[in-house]
């Protein structure tokens, strides 16, 4: 069995460049300031970060992890967790799973990470200013007659996104409103 | 401007700065630019205030924020708190202080018709009062509209209210260090609930109830 991160030393490290971390009770976030992503993670999955001093074994994080969050922390956790860490780019090394959980599919991960509880690592790309604010969305903008144009910006995420920088108008002698420029 | 018959087109254009935000024939779009041009700057650069997408009313002196993107019906649950008895505080902003609370950005109403096309209705219209000084945040409720869906919430815990939150925060790509500051007290200490709700009103008495 493999237990190695791709660095060769299986021994993960927690990144700590670039991120802006807050303590809940139960909760850790942390803020990727080079990807705009924010991070929830769980009571097992925040102690299992915070054990990833690049020294300690699997065993020695499993143990660590355990006292942090006082709860036991069997293996298939710390494997659970640092799969999910090392998708969140919250390790300083991407973590290689070991050869004999490398067939492990996602709803086995999935169905053990409910029954351990508290691995979970929430994520969400933050938003612009411009993508938080009021927008027209291009649907509703180009059902609308010219006269109704709203004159907001279009929004560019969820379906049918605008291009960026657009705002629902009047284009020409278009009957209906356009999201243009 | 000459069009190509000769006949003079007059166009509104609207600058920031050396940037051109509009340039059109018509008028109310030029004022519709402008106003969200002006809301977006205040927004984003108000000093010890957090701008959170979000509808807004007070109720027994705690403020029920309603966070969510544009059409996710904010304002049509905001309309039906205020015909329940809540006061009004706002249906775009949830505007928080360094204390947690948030203030009124009272602007009227937006509610859309079923061709999509908004009305500006004042609160009053509806049955509401206007609420005037701060309130403390009392629950955040994240309810997005689903046609035929039932009101099943589920409590969420700080961390994720903090998410919620933050994916509607104007500023938070550009000052994450000190919205997380900011909303961390605040989520620690406020009920929040998260589901998808049908009919405006159901979800409404729901809310009144639970935040007591």
């Amino acid at each position: 069995m493999s237990k190695k991160t791709k660095d060769g030393s299986g021994r993960p490290r927690q990144r700590r460049d670039g991120l802006v971390v807050e303590q809940l009770p139960q909760e850790t976030l942390v803020y990727d300031l080079e990807r705009h992503k924010a991070h929830c993670l769980g009571v097992v999955a925040a102690a299992v970060w915070e054990a990833c001093d690049g020294k300690r074994s699997m065993a020695e994080i499993a143990a660590s992890a355990g006292r942090r969050a006082g709860q036991t922390v069997p293996l298939d956790a710390v494997w659970l967790s640092l799969r999910r860490l090392s998708r969140a780019r919250l390790l300083a090394t991407p973590v290689a799973l070991p050869a004999a959980r490398v067939g492990t599919s996602r709803r086995e991960w999935l169905k053990k990470a409910a029954a351990l509880g508290g691995l979970s690592v929430l994520s969400i790309t933050a938003p612009t200013a411009a993508q938080a604010a009021t927008c027209t969305t291009q649907t509703t903008c180009t059902g609308l007659q010219n006269r109704f144009c709203t004159g907001a910006p279009c929004c560019t995420t969820g379906p049918n996104p605008a291009p960026p920088g657009t705002i629902c108008k009047k284009v020409g002698n278009q009957n209906m409103c356009s999201c243009a420029p | 401007m000459g069009g190509a018959s000769g006949a003079v087109r007059r166009f509104h254009l609207l600058y920031a700065d050396a940037r051109r935000l509009v340039r059109t024939t018509e008028r109310h779009e030029a004022l519709a630019v402008l106003e969200n041009h002006l809301t977006q700057a205040v927004a984003e650069m108000a000093p010890q205030r957090l701008f959170i997408h979000a509808g807004v009313v007070g109720w027994n002196g705690k403020a029920i924020v309603v966070p969510g993107p544009s059409h996710a019906g904010k304002s049509t649950l905001v309309a039906a708190l205020l015909a329940a008895g809540a006061t009004y505080y706002s249906d775009e902003y949830a505007v928080l202080d360094p204390r947690g609370r948030v203030h009124a950005f009272p602007r009227p109403l937006q509610l859309r018709d079923a061709r999509e096309v908004a009305a500006r209705v004042e609160p009053e219209e509806l049955g509401g009062r206007r609420g005037l000084g701060p309130l403390p945040v009392g629950m955040v409720a994240v309810a997005r509209y689903d046609a035929g869906a039932r009101w099943r919430p589920v409590r969420l815990t700080p961390g994720r209210t903090l998410l919620e939150l933050l994916s509607n925060t104007i500023v938070a790509r550009s000052q994450p260090e000190a919205v997380m500051a900011m909303l961390r007290s605040m989520v620690a200490r406020v009920p929040s609930f998260k589901g998808r709700r049908g009919e405006a009103k159901e979800t409404a008495a729901w809310l009144l109830e639970a935040v007591g």
